[in-house]
Parts: C-alpha cells; structure tokens; sequence
C-alpha cells in the first residue's frame, strides 16, 4: 500500500511556514549534492541527523524509507573499488580494491544519506494539497501543481483498481512467470487500467467544472511568516554556506 | 531505472535539469486544461504500473511504461513523467531533488521520441502493433542509454556501473516491447480514441 503524506513531524517543524519549508529543502539538497569532500559531507550528514531528533521523526520508518537508496549504495560499495582503479589497496590479493573507488561509494552513501533525511523531515512532513499551495506562491508553473495534485488524487486510487483487477486475476488461475502469456496478461490488465482511469478523468472532470473548477485549487489554510521562519532560512543558509566553506578552501 | 541521490557530479546535474525544465515548459504549454486531467490520470497510472513487478526468470522486474506515455501524450509526457518522480521522491524516496532533473530526462525523451514512432510508419492493427513494440522496446533500450551516459559524463570511474545497467536493461526491452504493443493493440480495440491519430508521412 502507499502511504499518503504527511509523515508525523513534532509541532516545532510543522509551525514552520509551508515555502520555508521547501527553500531549505531546495537549498539543503543542492549545496549537499555539490559537496565531495568526506568531511563536509560528514557534516552534512550531521545536520541531518540533527534535524531528524529536532522533527522527532519515528525513526523506523525513517530508515525503512532509505533503504531503497542504500541498497543502492551497496551495490556501488561493491562494484566500485573494483572497477574504478587508480590507487589500489591489497595489490599482492587476488581482489586489488580500488582507493578512489572507496571514497566515492563513502561520499555517495553520505551524500544521498544526508539529503533524503534532511527531505523527510521539512518536505515530507508537508500535506500534498499545502506543498501544491506553497510551490504555487513559489512561482512554480499553474498548471505543473494542477498535474501533480490530480496525479496525486489518482495514485490512490488505480493502486486499489490495479490491485482488484490482479486479484480478479489471480482468482481465474492466472500465476505470474517468465513467459509471454503472462506479459500479455499485464498489457490487458495495464490497458484495462488505462481504460477505466480516462473514463474516470472524463467523468471528474465534468463534475468538477459543472462546480465551476477554473484550474485552481483553493487553499484554505493562510501562510502567516513569523520569525521564526526567517531564524530557520537563516541558520539552513549558514549551514550551507558553512559546508560550501569547508569544501571549497 | 532512477539516478539515486549524491551519484552524479554538479554540473551534470545541472545541465539535465535545464533540459528537463526546458522538455516541461515545452509539455505545459501543449497541454490545455482538457488535456490536463487526462495528463493526471496517465501519469499516475505510470506510477502505480512502476510498482508492478513481473517475474524475469530468478529475479523480478518492474514496467517503465514511458514509451506508451509518449505515445499516448506527446511532449506532454514531459510534465507527467515529472509529477510522477516528484511523487516517487515524495512517497518512496526514489531518487532525490537534485537528481529530479536528470532522471526526467532520462524517462521523457526517450519517451517524446519513441512516441512519435507510433504515429507514423506501417498501418493496420498489425502494423500498429509492431510500432507500439518498438516504441515501447527503444524507449527502455534510449532510458538505459541515457542513464549509462551521464553515469560517464560524471566520472569516468562508473564505466563498469553503467555496462552493468546497459547490461540488465536488453531483456527488458524485449518485454517492455512485448507488453506496449499488447497494451496498445487492446486500446486500439477496446477504446480507439485513446490512441493518437496516425499521421501519413
């Protein structure tokens, strides 16, 4: 099943103003993902973990969601020290690991560490319809967050349609192997999906521009930035500025 | 197929994402407000159909879908295949934010140009089936293309990851073909309309 959002912050982060939330997040990433020194990326990862015990984020969740991207990594732990080159470690064993190959999969499993914890806590913990609102007052294109909301609203839904009609399947016999029958079998089930999805979106959008939809969704909840909104833009622009020190002198 | 977050170097990353946004203005623009709900519904049924996996042999393996969706959406694509990462960044942690660019890329050209062959070439309903194939089967083989090449581009010591992603993508392409061009022809019969018109040279 997908879980929807907003994940559980403590009430110090959700007090945050919605745009302060996505800046930090924005600015948080791409300084991080600009950083190859191992200690400023230590650091970075630091901050994260930090901002993690200050959003009191449960924290097995929080790790259940990075382990798609560290299983990743692991893979680039593997393949990399014996495929990169330069500098070897070992050279006498049969397995000559690579030096270079190592620090890159360290500084790639601190990096991608540190920015998706750092999301979690200010991006994730934003309600879909409050992020459209926010990006929206952020310039972000109309009809872009028009997109992502109605996407948003029919993930939920063709993830229970799919799983009926796979159910439906499984009840007449059908068992999923490596061969043609069943590919074909996912083309039907993808295409019947295909089918009922357009004539729900016909049928909504109707409804909705029956009760004068005009391509905007309206938010109800107003944006107040308070100081502490700038105190938080303030210290996550030191912080960058800080690891953009450490990195570049 | 996704860049995981912290992999590439900054300006590659940053040359995608311009040419992401670039391919967004561009599917924004070509989409009005009536086109737009069926945008929403297409790409959230490439996300869901992105959590499906199928068995390959001992191993599992998961739909891409966007040669369909660019053959069902045009440039269009564009903006749908980025909602749909943006919300696999959200929900799953697929990818990053910095990473959001490049992997747009990665899904929506292939999927804009691989669209247009469904357009033109061989009429008839075996005809359209055989385009849809290859349409579905060049959009995986052009995504694994791409991905192994700003893999390159960032550094050069990830010459082995992206054999190894080139590698593992060929019999996907095979399937992907094979289950595009199922969908399409069942489309083609259940609900024509659906379909974009063929254009004739």
């Amino acid at each position: 099943m997908i879980e929807p959002l907003p994940i559980r912050t403590s009430a110090f982060v959700g007090a945050l103003d919605p745009r302060a939330r996505v800046l930090a997040a924005v600015l948080f990433s791409v300084t991080v993902a600009l950083l190859d020194r191992p200690d400023a990326l230590g650091l970075a990862l630091i901050v994260s973990v930090l901002s993690l015990v200050w959003g009191r984020l449960a924290l097995r969740p929080v790790l259940r969601r990075l382990m798609l991207v560290n299983g990743f990594n692991l893979f680039l732990w593997i393949i990399l020290p014996l495929s990169a080159g330069g500098e070897l470690l070992l050279v006498d064993s049969a397995m000559p690991l690579s030096l270079d190959g190592l620090r890159m999969a360290l500084g790639i499993s601190l990096k991608s560490n540190s920015i998706l914890i750092f999301l979690q806590v200010f991006l994730l913990s934003l309600p879909l319809s409050t992020l459209g609102e926010a990006l929206y007052r952020l310039a972000v294109p109309e009809k872009l967050i028009l997109l992502l909301l109605l996407t948003y609203r029919y993930i939920f839904v063709f993830d229970v349609e799919f799983r009926r009609l796979m159910r439906s399947a499984r009840v007449r016999g059908f068992e999923p192997g490596t061969n043609l029958h069943s590919y074909r079998t996912f083309g039907y089930l993808v295409g019947m999906l295909l089918v009922r999805a357009f004539g729900r979106a016909e049928r909504v959008r109707f409804a909705m521009e029956l009760r004068g939809f005009s391509g905007r969704f309206h938010q109800i909840i107003e944006f107040r930035p308070g100081l502490s909104d700038g105190l938080f833009l303030a210290a996550v622009t030191a912080i960058a500025l800080g690891l953009g020190v450490l990195q570049w002198i | 197929m996704h860049v995981s977050e912290g992999v590439l170097s900054g300006p590659v990353l940053m040359g995608a994402a311009v040419l992401a946004a670039g391919g967004v203005a561009l599917g924004l623009r070509s989409l009005d407000y009536n086109r737009l709900a069926r945008a929403g519904v297409l790409s959230a049924a490439f996300f869901v159909a992105s959590l499906v996996h199928f068995p390959v042999g001992p191993g599992s393996a998961h739909l891409l879908l966007n040669g369909l969706l660019g053959a069902l959406l045009g440039w269009g694509a564009f903006p749908a295949i980025a909602v749909a990462l943006a919300l696999q960044t959200l929900l799953f942690q697929f990818g990053g934010l910095t990473t959001l660019g490049v992997n747009i890329l990665i899904m929506a050209l292939p999927a804009v140009l691989t669209g247009a062959l469904v357009r033109r070439g061989p009429g008839g309903a075996s005809g359209l089936k055989r385009r849809a194939f290859f349409c579905g089967a060049l959009a995986v083989g052009l995504s694994a293309a791409l991905f192994a090449l700003v893999l390159m581009l960032s550094s050069s010591q990830f010459r082995g990851a992206a054999m190894l992603v080139v590698a593992a993508n060929l019999p996907l392409m095979f399937i992907e073909g094979f289950f595009t061009a199922t969908c399409v022809a069942f489309l083609h019969r259940v609900q024509p309309e659906l379909l974009p018109a063929r254009k004739d040279r």
